[in-house]
């Protein structure tokens, strides 16, 4: 067992004051967006005041109770805050100097944290707005996530994949597996592919399974986007 | 240049061990020097199907753990020269296959002159079938023709791009190939089987070969001789155009056609 560093897309949450409600509003409104990518995921509490008498405890349960697992806090905190967070045993996450790696692929969901590497691609600021292009098959296990923009995938996507797309997603080949396009709830996002026989697509949250899906459509090219909160699919010519 | 080549899968059973013993034998009879190495560790069994279980002494946990040095361990093989054995520990614990220790035994062999290094992989994607990828320049992706064999290949196939030494140095990847064992052309005609064309569709990876679903290749294992020695066999053949395939031989692909047998064949049963 070697210790190796990795990096890590987190979701990340602000906390302003000591008013907890907005923290727990925030959450449930992520984890309503996209429960599948989001259900266990790690998330960072990043605290922006560092003179807020924060209970960390309580932070750690409203975390907990929406369906997501603390990674630590981050933050300019006070040595007080340093404190309380040691006393809790929850860990402080700095951000790294170094830029985010341009790594696409996640082997498997994040088992481990690593935390000096994990605050490195916690992106606090929007990023400039950048298509992310994968080329070749995404294979089973496999798990691409592009941040705060849109995803091209040229290839297959395998049954058992996963790729997920703050913006839209673009597929020039077969989608078998799961695609989730506007993962932070982004309605407008829309997913495009040449041939469509997923096992789920999701836009902002809301999903349709390959049992649900039209069969005129299967095999077909075809956009998938909301209307009116509702999955619709239309022939792509 | 030494190559490594594990053969691997996924899924248990889908013929990894049959396909390293005929595919080394068949290297080795090329005259390229060829080492076969067992990495399922607590499920030794390539040595019964190559036929040398009575010789064994030492194993691969054995020459990691400095216990014994590689040529103790090392089982020449009786039949075909220029080929070895490095049979898996049938007691030891899975733990002992470190990287380093494994590294060190490729490094060796190569520095004796071995040209084909060929991994048996366990089954799964565990430390086992870990160890046994993670060397490799190329790798036979065995499969059946059936959907959750297809799927783990694919996985495994994945791991071999992010997993392997090669994806962790960003050298030039690792060469997959893949070899469809068990096909049954009268199945697949029957549609209870997925053709080579829908695994091509699914998977993408070049095909070296295509083994026939055969009664010769369970004989061939009870008799501890690797099936590509039974020249007269269909998966014996198979085997061959895998091997020369391998070593860039261009070969059509044979056996993979359902033809009906005739009125007179089927009337005196040949
Ligand atoms: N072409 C074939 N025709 C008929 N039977 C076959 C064929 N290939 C393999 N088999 C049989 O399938 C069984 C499993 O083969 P083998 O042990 O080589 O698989 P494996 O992938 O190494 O299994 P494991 O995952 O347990 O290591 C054996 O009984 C073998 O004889
Ligand atoms: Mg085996």
């Amino acid at each position: 067992m070697t210790l190796k560093s990795l990096n890590f897309s987190l979701l990340v949450v602000a906390v302003e004051t000591e008013d907890l409600s907005q923290l727990a509003d925030e959450l449930n409104k992520r984890r309503i967006m996209a429960p599948d990518f989001f259900q266990y995921a790690p998330v960072v509490v990043h605290v922006e005041n560092d003179t807020a008498n924060l209970d960390f405890l309580r932070i750690r349960e409203i975390v907990t109770e929406n369906g997501f697992i603390l990674a630590g806090v981050s933050g300019e905190l006070s040595d007080s805050q340093k404190e309380a967070l040691h006393a809790d045993k929850i860990a402080i996450l700095r951000r790294s100097k170094r830029q985010a790696s341009k790594e696409v692929v996640v082997e498997d969901k994040p088992a481990e944290v690593v935390p000096e590497e994990v605050a490195e691609t916690a992106t606090f600021i929007a990023n400039e707005v950048k298509t992310k292009i994968v080329t070749g098959r995404v294979r089973s296990g496999q798990q691409i996530y592009a941040k705060e923009c849109d995803l091209v995938i040229n290839g297959d996507v395998s049954a058992g994949a996963e790729i997920i797309a703050d913006g839209n997603i673009h597929i020039y080949g077969t989608l078998r597996g799961r695609a989730i396009a506007g993962a932070m709830g982004d309605q407008t996002a829309s997913v495009f592919c040449r041939v469509l026989a997923p096992e789920l697509v999701s836009i902002a949250g809301v999903f349709k399974l390959s049992e649900g899906l039209p069969h005129e459509h299967l095999g077909k090219s075809c956009i998938v986007s909301l209307r009116n909160g509702q999955p619709v699919i239309e022939t792509l010519n | 240049m030494a190559k490594v080549i594990v053969v691997t899968s996924g899924k248990g059973g889908v013929g990894k061990t049959t396909s390293s013993a005929a595919i080394g034998t068949g290297l080795a009879l090329s005259g390229a020097k060829t080492v076969v190495i067992d990495f399922d560790i607590g499920l030794r069994n390539l040595d019964l199907i190559m036929g040398c279980e009575r010789r064994v002494v030492y194993d691969l946990i054995n020459v990691i753990n400095g216990e014994a040095n590689l040529q103790q361990a090392l089982v020449k093989d009786k039949r075909t020269p220029g080929l070895f054995i490095l049979p898996a520990s049938q007691t030891r614990n899975k733990d002992a296959l470190t990287k380093e220790g494994v590294e060190k035994v490729i490094t060796d062999l190569k520095a004796d002159g071995f040209e084909y290094i060929i991994c048996d992989s366990p089954a799964g994607i565990e430390q086992g079938a870990m160890m046994a990828l993670y060397f490799a320049d190329e790798a036979i992706v065995t499969t059946n023709p059936e959907v959750s064999s297809v799927r783990d290949s694919d996985r495994i196939t994945g791991m071999l791009s992010s997993k392997s030494l090669r994806s962790e140095q960003q050298l030039s990847p690792v060469k997959v190939h893949l070899l469809i064992t068990r096909y049954c052309p009268e199945r697949v005609q029957r549609e209870e089987m997925l053709s080579i064309e829908d695994i091509d569709d699914l998977l993408g990876i070049d095909l070296v070969g295509v083994i026939p679903e055969s009664q010769e290749v369970l004989n061939a294992s009870n008799m501890g001789e690797p099936v590509i020695l039974n020249t007269d066999s269909d998966a014996g053949k198979a085997y061959q155009d895998a091997v020369d395939r391998l070593m860039g031989i261009e070969r059509e692909l044979r056996f993979v056609k359902f033809e009906k047998k005739g009125f007179l064949s089927r009337l005196f049963g040949a």
